[in-house]
């Protein structure tokens, strides 16, 4: 049985109050839609004006300013983003954050799916694993990059041992410029997997099941049920996902803060933590917000091809 | 392969996938057993020499813990709840209602998300600093429970329902708010139990915040008490680590125990679904 | 159907915003009038009880509510800015010395010479002139210190026994010569090791210093890193590390700790402030502190402190309050908490020293800053020592990791580091104007 489309009646009509009578105006339907949705969305939009769109705009006025937190303000105009032009330390830590961002975001993304397909078997057992692989992302970062720095230690952490049973001799890690970033990669794979493994899980719940016996009925094996049925309908989580993972990676700050302080040399500073150490470090709350908002604007770029490329690839039942 | 065999396989995939990625979790908690000496050594060994649960008490002693669980447990509790009913009904309105501008008022709400919050950090702490609402409940909370990440994800399942089953509920005669109410939530329930998680975890570890907003125990949460083990003299691992254990695990037995709304599929009438 | 919409929509919305209004007024935490605010910080429970004691004694004397805000040791600069920014900073505010310089030239806290001047009471010739010194930027005083130590060297007795080397003088410093055979004789058995600092200007600093070098000009106009002083120095240290291996491998420089090193039971000297003597009580060895070894300007270290100050927007009808509360925390009584205590030095002669035995040699702290025996040297820094210490902590530990030449490393840092210090002139610049 394939999913029947409801139509609704076509054509419905709706009989019209004699306009003359009346002194209230008619509401049509756009309307109607207009002030629902404005209600629906009233509780949120105050909060969110209030307390997460102010602070953004306050952040962009203060990009226009030259001032120290604790002296008056003085007008700076775009004299701020000038200087960020010829600021190395900011375009290396934009190069250092894009690699960090392109490096990890799919590699989570597969994990992430690989777990959650593994786990959407609907058997029992499976309910306990589901709940300690979700321990990663729960705990907190500061015990767990304590533990990280462990395991990368260069003598005698675990992962260089485990190398060397291998025979392979392991890099410095967190102290060698070539590989700190590798390092705090896979230590963020680890520590972020459980995000999108828990999205896709509750995609894949929302998938009808009668989509997959349609596909076996019509003989299709498994890989082609994955790549017909499976991503189609899994595609809004996944974009999602892909969405908001580039737009957190981009902002990565405190595994890199704890792990490596940015070093050795600047090879893990990241754009947050030049724009954290801008602000407050070195009291340039202007310099720092002009940081952000070039680091918005990237952000918004990739974020918009992003929406493009959803037109093409991603399936909304609509 | 039967049944039988398979699924036997996939138990034992999971085991093995959850044993090699728990590894850094499990030396976390070995670490926390351990003697304070042993701990805080330069060269770290994994398994304890010897085995100190007093440590337990220990972590407990050196800070309000127990108030500390509870302080986290209304903030982090405060923050979900205000961002998953204000996001739900803002959702909707994004995903099914035609208004003028939606495109643009949704473009800021995803454009809030790409600005770190560091950079909001102080605007924000001066307007709650205005409100009166430093060292308070209101102050902890509300700040953080409006952000666009919960419009976002629910927004993206919303899209993703078949509009078939409001038609039918329209047909039947309900408004949206009935719509809304007992056609989309349900079937939503495991994205807003999605998003319920990751928001409670996210606050429960929440550290700047509460640090620069709470002045006293009252309102201080764990994250911040986690730091009273990393003084300035150094750190105490197997302390920090017990605490850090101690604090994690209410958040996995909450997700456990909440399973069933995360795997609960569609169940209308019509469409089967298991 | 508008009309349930409305309403449903409407009163959940009530509601939310009545428990906000009710919260936030009943909540309402606003400084109460007339208590005594004061915040340091404070991370373990240890650190708590000495503030709490604090605060019973300032209310003995001052007879009103004393309100401390204790904010762990890694937060409190940013918290800091958050209350001064938002003008909900406490009456009078810890300032670690390092930093001074950096809040003073931004116009955080208040120059303090008018109360001192106005007040005779005070006694100011009585806390230590280092002390003073690391509170005070561009002549004026910007804080009140209240704790202030040199760095010393702690030495393991039992390694040192083993060996048949005698305990080095408890008073005289011994010279560079000595301190460098002992450290590679320490180090010949395997896992052995007769060294341990921190890679990092911190400690760095006190060897320059020894030297007759600095890390600025007398003028602070520019680098004296390679000056053949500072040079010097840095190729002593860092040679211990690569060339003489008289040290423990660095495994990672975020956390690399010289006092689990030493901990460890391994290690013959250790580089550190006196402020960790709490925490080597715990050693499983006998161990005891000599004064730091003395190069061609003598045994110099740094020496480092903090103090309390008043933030720039304080009301003038809370300065007289302000004022008693900062004397009252900086005053003897409140000082001899402090130093029993045992945790760091007080500021003032009068106060007792914070350093009795075990072990027996801890009383020379209180000698090396009173100028009896060996010296010290306040820590000098700009107005941008954070950059100037992240610039320097970035690239020197390539030196010590062996990795470059010390040479190399000071040149790749000289022309940076230049730009810093022109920084820090604008920055005095940018301070003197704003007062007139």
């Amino acid at each position: 049985m394939t999913v029947q489309t409801m139509t609704g009646p076509s054509g419905t009509s709706r009989s019209s109050p004699s306009a003359p009578t009346r002194a209230r105006p008619r509401w049509r339907d756009r309307d109607k839609q207009t002030l629902a949705a404005w209600l629906f969305l009233l509780p949120s939009l105050i909060g969110f004006a209030l307390f997460t769109a102010g602070p953004v705009l306050a952040a962009g006025v203060i990009s226009l300013l030259d001032w120290n937190l604790f002296s008056p303000p003085s007008f700076a105009g775009v004299r701020n983003f000038v200087r960020l032009a010829d600021d190395s330390t900011f375009w290396s830590a934009l190069g250092n954050t894009a690699y960090f961002t392109f490096a990890s975001v799919p590699l989570t993304m597969l994990v992430s799916l690989a777990l959650a397909l593994l786990l959407n078997q609907g058997l029992r057992q499976v309910a306990v694993f589901r709940s300690l692989l979700l321990l990663p992302y729960a705990t907190i970062t500061v015990a767990v990059a304590f533990v990280w720095i462990w395991l990368y230690i260069p003598q005698d952490g675990l992962v260089n041992s485990a190398l060397s049973v291998v025979g392979i001799q392991g890099p410095a890690w967190l102290i060698s410029d070539a590989w700190a970033m590798p390092a705090l990669i896979a230590m963020s794979v680890w520590k972020g997997f459980g995000f999108g493994m828990v999205v896709f899980l509750a995609g894949l719940q929302a998938i009808p099941q009668q989509l997959y016996e349609a596909a076996t009925i019509d003989g299709t094996g498994p890989w082609q049920r994955f790549r017909h049925v499976t991503l189609p309908m899994l595609s809004p989580s996944v974009f999602f996902v892909v969405v908001t993972s580039v737009i957190a990676s981009f902002q990565v700050f405190d595994q890199a803060l704890i792990m490596t302080e940015g070093g050795p040399g600047s090879s893990t500073t990241t754009l947050v933590m030049y724009i954290y150490r801008t602000a407050f470090q070195n009291y340039d709350q202007g310099y720092a917000a002009a940081e952000s908002l070039v680091l918005f604007g990237f952000i918004v770029v990739i974020t918009a091809v992003q929406f493009r490329l959803q037109r093409k690839l991603v399936h909304y039942d609509n | 392969m039967t049944t039988e065999v398979k699924r036997r396989l996939i138990v034992f995939a999971c085991f093995l996938v959850t044993a090699v990625t728990l590894i850094p979790i499990v030396m976390m908690v070995l670490v926390a057993f351990q003697s304070d000496a042993e701990s805080m050594a330069a060269r770290p060994s994994f398994w304890p020499s010897s085995w100190h649960p007093e440590n337990l008490t220990r972590a407990f002693d050196l800070v309000p813990l127990g108030r500390y669980l509870l302080n986290t447990v209304i903030f982090a509790a405060g923050t979900t709840l205000l961002e998953t009913v204000t996001a739900a009904l803002a959702a909707y309105a994004f995903a099914r209602l035609e208004f003028r501008g939606r495109g643009w008022l949704f473009g800021i709400y995803l454009a809030t998300l790409m600005v770190p919050t560091q950079v909001t950090l102080i605007p924000q702490f001066v307007l709650v600093a205005k409100l009166h609402g430093i060292d308070t409940w209101p102050g902890m909370i509300l700040p953080h429970a409006f952000t666009a990440l919960g419009v976002f994800l629910l927004r993206q399942f919303f899209l993703g329902i078949p509009r078939d089953y409001e038609e039918a509920a329209r047909l039947d005669g309900a408004n949206r708010w009935q719509t809304f109410t007992r056609v989309i939530l349900p079937l939503a329930v495991p994205a807003v139990a999605t998003l319920a998680v990751f928001k409670f975890i996210s606050q429960w570890n929440n550290l700047l915040w509460p640090l620069v907003i709470s002045n006293s125990d009252a309102t201080r949460t764990v994250a911040v008490g986690l730091q009273v083990f990393q003084d300035s003299n150094g750190t105490q691992w197997n302390l920090l680590l017990m605490a850090a254990t101690i604090t994690t695990l209410p958040l996995i037995v909450i997700f456990f125990l909440t399973q069933r709304w995360f795997v609960r599929g569609i169940t209308m009438s019509g469409l089967g679904g298991r | 159907m508008s009309h349930t919409l409305s309403r449903r929509a409407l009163l959940g919305w009530a509601a939310v915003g009545g428990m906000g209004a009710a919260g936030l007024l009943s909540g309402c935490s606003s400084r109460p009038a007339g208590a005594a605010t004061w915040s340091i910080w404070s991370t373990s429970a240890a650190e708590g009880q000495v503030w709490a004691d604090f605060s019973r004694y300032v209310e003995q004397q001052l007879g009103v509510r004393s309100i401390p805000t204790l904010t762990p040791t890694d937060g409190y600069p940013t918290k800091l800015d958050l209350q001064l920014v938002s003008g909900t900073a406490s009456l009078v505010t810890g300032v670690l010395g390092w930093l001074l310089p950096t809040y003073a030239a931004r116009g955080a806290h208040r120059p303090l010479d008018d109360l001192i001047a106005g007040d005779p009471d005070f006694d100011v010739k009585d806390f230590y002139p280092t002390g003073r010194d690391i509170c005070s930027f561009d002549g004026r005083t910007y804080a009140i210190p209240f704790d202030v130590a040199p760095t010393v060297l702690y030495y393991n007795k039992s390694i040192l026994d083993a060996h048949g080397i005698p305990p080095p003088s408890p008073t005289e410093p011994m010279s560079w010569t000595r301190f460098r055979e002992l450290a590679i004789e320490l180090s010949q058995p395997a896992d052995q090791y007769g060294f341990t600092c921190a890679p990092q200007i911190d400690d760095l600093v006190s060897w320059i210093y020894c030297a007759g070098g600095d890390v600025l000009n007398p003028d602070a106009t520019a680098s004296a890193l390679d000056a053949p002083e500072a040079m010097a120095a840095l190729e002593f240290v860092i040679g211990l590390f690569t060339r003489d291996r008289a040290a423990p491998p660095i495994r990672n420089l975020v956390t690399e700790n010289p006092l689990a090193n030493f901990l460890q039971g391994n290690v013959a000297f250790m580089q550190n402030g006196p402020w960790q003597v709490v925490n080597a009580r715990k050693a499983k060895f006998d161990w005891d502190v000599v004064p730091f070894p003395a190069g061609p300007a003598g045994s110099t270290p740094r020496v480092s402190g903090s103090g309390f100050a008043i933030p720039a927007g304080t009301a003038e009808e809370d300065l007289p309050l302000a004022w008693s509360l900062l004397k009252t925390l900086t005053s003897t009584g409140a000082l001899n908490i402090y130093a029993r205590a045992g945790r760091n030095n007080p500021a003032r002669r009068t106060a007792g020293s914070a350093f009795r035995p075990p072990p027996d040699n801890l009383g020379i702290v209180a000698r090396i800053l009173a100028g009896e025996l060996a010296g010290g040297h306040p820590y000098r820094v700009t107005t941008n020592w954070y950059q100037v210490r992240l610039l320097l902590n970035q690239e020197l530990p390539r030196a010590f990791l062996g990795q470059v030449s010390v040479r190399e490393a000071v040149d790749a840092v000289t022309p940076r580091l230049n730009v810093l210090i022109r920084q820090h002139q604008d920055n005095v610049r940018l301070a003197e104007q704003r007062r007139r």
